[in-house]
């Protein structure tokens, strides 16, 4: 079954043009990495497939939805972790995750097993009646992420959503990603970390100037650039034009 | 003290005020920081050729020579004070609302900047984005002035203005650091008792500043003054205004005296707002843990009247956001600052009964207006940037402006009891009054709540910058008029029935006929006003502001 169809999508800001006619179709229970320089319309891209955005163009569906028609049906499917996440300060972690629970009509039941099991998991307990502007960016991060995760979404939605964690958080949101995967729960996210996109993408896109420079497999990237044995960064760089930076480097070392 | 620095720091700030809150004019000058300058010179000379093209025609008239120029002696006098009163209450509603999470977090604590310079930049910034007001009064008084021969006096008046207006701005950073240090203060504490104590301590200080640069009191001291000026010597703020007046009477040695006092005293403010600056360099974000009861969900009293859990949830968060946001006490702040300012300037000059509760019915009218209004017309753009959580959630447009009517309208009318016991206890109305209050209180906080978010949800402010206002200005001159007509609608009936139909003397009409009459407008503007902002909220909510 298709839990993501990005159909022919563009997006425009003034005279920018974010998004250019990207396509995209992930099947239900797959992981798929979004690649790409700094401004090269990744966040865009998602943001639109939760409905934040509205193409100027074509079509998107979330397991057969139409995001623009129905966008009320199609969140309530997907779980969301934004870049640099900004949360409500003022609302202690528990709170805030409360709210969460409440907008997506989660029963009294499983909102308490599921945010108590979470801030466990996440070391957070403790810390949980705190009102999050004391948290540092990592316990924010970390907030976001279960919030992300605790309605059960049918489709992850992540934007670099391991920034700022140490790492045995970021083992867990892999490791649960990778678990969710098996039971059909799908995945899009961006990320800047190659190696993790390497490790636990089952395709990965490279996007550049809002267009899709490249798509597949890893060993399907690897063939499309003619690099075969070589790392995902190597194929990135090659991709998107910027292997050489060893020039940049020495004239900034001066 | 590097001045060239400060001066940098000043332009930055204005531009990236002047930037944030015109971002969608299109024309490119009114982004530009010149734009303020320009409507400073624009309002100079406004009220100039005004205030010149009236004068002849006024004093044309019989008697209306001897008052326009004791209105210019006033005006020429009152100037400085009314300057003063005016950045000080400007900057309690709109300087403090700089959140402590991200001023704590501002590169400027990072620069190699002195507290010094922070402070005279800010204060540079203050000063000039409201150069407009002083501007007119200026023009204005220079029109009046000349008319009369003044001259002379209208210069003092300008230098004075001058320091007026830096005068304030440096009680604002006063201000503002000891709200930084109140917020501080509850750094790691707990429960919800100290979330009350900081709310209640917000309130009073910025009620303590607020009476203690109050015009109004000002005035009727000032008034009082003509024919006694000693005790007006002891209040600094009334400086200025007395040092031009002992100009206008000849008495040259104490307009010197009060001159260099009213410098002192500036020079004293901005000594003391550097030291504090010093002191509280940093605000810290609150870090207060609500309670240590481990975490139980619980369906509140919303969800048993019907509430959907998505709109329980919302009215609950707006609620902790007013609560518990160090820059949201100013608007808790407002129907105590209206009530008590008023009431004091009217008890202090006096008056009989009937303009006593006329006047009552005024103040009480406009404190729960006001604060309806104001509450819910910020209540969109208060999400500030964490506003896409409700883009990113399943929630419909006509639950976020249930949720948010309901909030708006339940703390009104918290408010409103409130005000309404005071009034009841404080001066005994009869039944009548009570029940005309009652009302007329209930129908002015329903309709003001719809008019508030319709405005508000269509000039929302999301900009989390120093002075976010989370309604731009447009809106908020828009939302002024709006409640202003929504307030003359509702109150109509009650008040052509209070004064028209003299309920302190004799009825002519039915109460009851008035309370239901009264009630039905505030449903009418309500649901008028409800419509439009669902429509307002279906828009916004079709894509994330950017």
């Amino acid at each position: 079954m298709r839990a993501l169809s990005i159909n022919s999508v563009s997006k425009s800001f003034g005279l920018v043009k974010a998004v250019q006619n990207v396509s995209i179709e992930i099947e239900a229970g797959k992981i798929q990495g979004v690649l790409g320089p700094n401004g090269s319309g990744k966040s865009t891209t998602l943001r639109m497939v939760l409905g934040m955005l509205k193409p100027d163009s074509g079509r998107i569906a979330v397991y057969g939805i139409d995001v623009q028609q129905s966008p009320i049906e199609a969140k309530r499917m997907i779980g969301y972790v934004p870049e640099s996440p900004r949360l409500y300060e003022f609302l202690t972690g528990v709170e805030y995750l409360d709210f969460i629970g409440d907008v997506h009509g989660l029963d009294a039941e499983a909102k308490k097993s599921r945010i108590t099991e979470f801030l466990e998991a996440f070391e957070l307990e403790g810390r949980e009646n705190e009102m999050i502007s004391g948290y540092s960016q990592g316990m924010k991060q970390k907030i976001a992420i279960i919030a992300g995760f605790l309605h059960r979404p049918k489709l992850l939605v992540f934007d670099e959503p391991l920034n700022g964690l140490d790492p045995k958080a970021a083992r867990i949101v892999k490791d649960l990603i990778h678990k969710l995967a098996r039971d059909g729960v799908t995945t899009i996210f961006s990320t800047h970390v190659l190696e993790i996109a390497e490790a636990i993408c089952d395709g990965i896109t490279i996007m550049y100037e809002g267009r899709i420079l490249a798509e597949g497999t890893m060993q399907e990237l690897r063939s499309q650039a003619g690099m075969p044995g070589s790392t995902l960064e190597d194929v990135f760089m090659k991709v998107t034009g910027t292997n050489d930076v060893r020039g940049i480097v020495e004239a900034l070392a001066r | 003290m590097n001045l060239k620095l400060a001066f940098r720091l000043a332009m930055v700030l204005v531009v990236s005020q002047v930037r944030a809150t015109r971002s969608r004019v299109r024309l490119k000058s009114f982004r530009r920081p010149i734009a303020i300058f320009a409507v400073s010179l624009t309002a100079f000379v406004l009220a100039f050729i005004f205030f010149w093209k009236i004068a002849p025609a006024v004093s044309s008239v019989e008697g209306g020579g001897v008052a326009l120029e004791d209105l210019t002696r006033q005006g020429l006098i009152g100037l400085p004070s009314f300057v003063i009163f005016f950045i000080i209450l400007s900057g309690l509603l709109w300087e403090l609302s700089y959140s402590a999470q991200f001023s704590s977090t501002d590169v400027i604590n990072a620069l190699p900047l002195s507290a010094s310079e922070y402070v005279l930049g800010s204060s540079l910034s203050v000063a000039y984005s409201y150069s407009a007001i002083p501007a007119t009064g200026l023009g204005a008084t220079l029109a009046l002035g000349v008319y009369f021969h003044s001259i002379d006096l209208w210069m003092m008046t300008a230098v004075f203005t001058f320091i007026g207006t830096f005068l304030g701005a440096f009680v604002i950073e006063i201000v503002r650091a000891v709200m930084s240090r109140t917020s501080s203060a509850f750094y790691r504490r707990g429960g919800r008792l100290a979330i009350a104590i900081r709310l209640v301590g917000a309130v009073l200080i910025l009620l303590v500043f607020q009476l203690a640069f109050n015009y109004r009191v000002m005035y009727v001291l000032l008034q009082s003054v003509m024919t006694g000026i000693t005790v007006a010597w002891f209040i600094p703020v009334a400086w200025p205004s007395l040092a031009i007046m002992e100009s206008y009477q000849a008495d040259y040695v104490s307009a010197f005296t009060l001159a260099i006092s009213s410098l002192a005293f500036m020079g004293s403010m901005f000594w003391v707002s550097v030291k504090l600056r010093e002191r509280y360099w940093v605000p810290i974000p609150a870090s207060i843990r609500i309670t240590t009861a481990p975490y139980s969900p619980r369906i509140g009293f919303l969800g048993r009247l019907g509430f959907s859990s998505a709109e329980s949830a919302i009215v609950k968060k707006d609620l902790r956001s007013l609560t518990r946001r160090r820059e949201m006490a100013r608007l808790l702040a407002i129907p105590v600052i209206i009530l008590v300012s008023m009431l004091a300037s009217f008890t202090s000059s006096g008056g009989s009964e009937l303009e006593f509760l006329a006047f009552s019915l005024l103040s009480f009218s406009l404190a729960v207006a006001m604060f309806s209004l104001v509450i819910s017309m910020i209540s969109i753009g208060q999400e500030a940037s964490a506003i896409w959580n409700m883009y990113s959630s399943p929630i419909a447009p006509k639950e976020i402006v249930k949720a948010k009517l309901t909030l708006g309208f339940l703390i009104s009318f918290g408010v409103l009891l409130g005000i309404f016991l005071a009034v009841g206890l404080l001066f005994r109305p009869s039944y009548q009054v009570l029940m005309l209050f009652f009302f007329l209180g209930i129908s002015l906080a329903l309709a003001e709540t719809s008019v508030g978010l319709m405005v508000g949800s269509r000039f929302p402010d999301f900009g989390e910058i120093p002075r976010s206002r989370f309604v731009t200005f447009t809106g908020g001159f828009v939302g002024t008029v709006a409640g202003l007509v929504a307030g003359g609608i509702v109150g109509a009936p009650a008040f052509i029935y209070a004064f028209v139909g003299s309920i302190f003397q004799s009825s002519e009409y039915s109460l009851a006929a008035v309370a239901v009459l009264t009630i039905l407008l505030g449903v009418a503007v309500s649901v008028i006003a409800y419509k439009f902002s669902l429509l307002r909220i279906s828009k916004l909510l079709k894509e994330l502001p950017t």
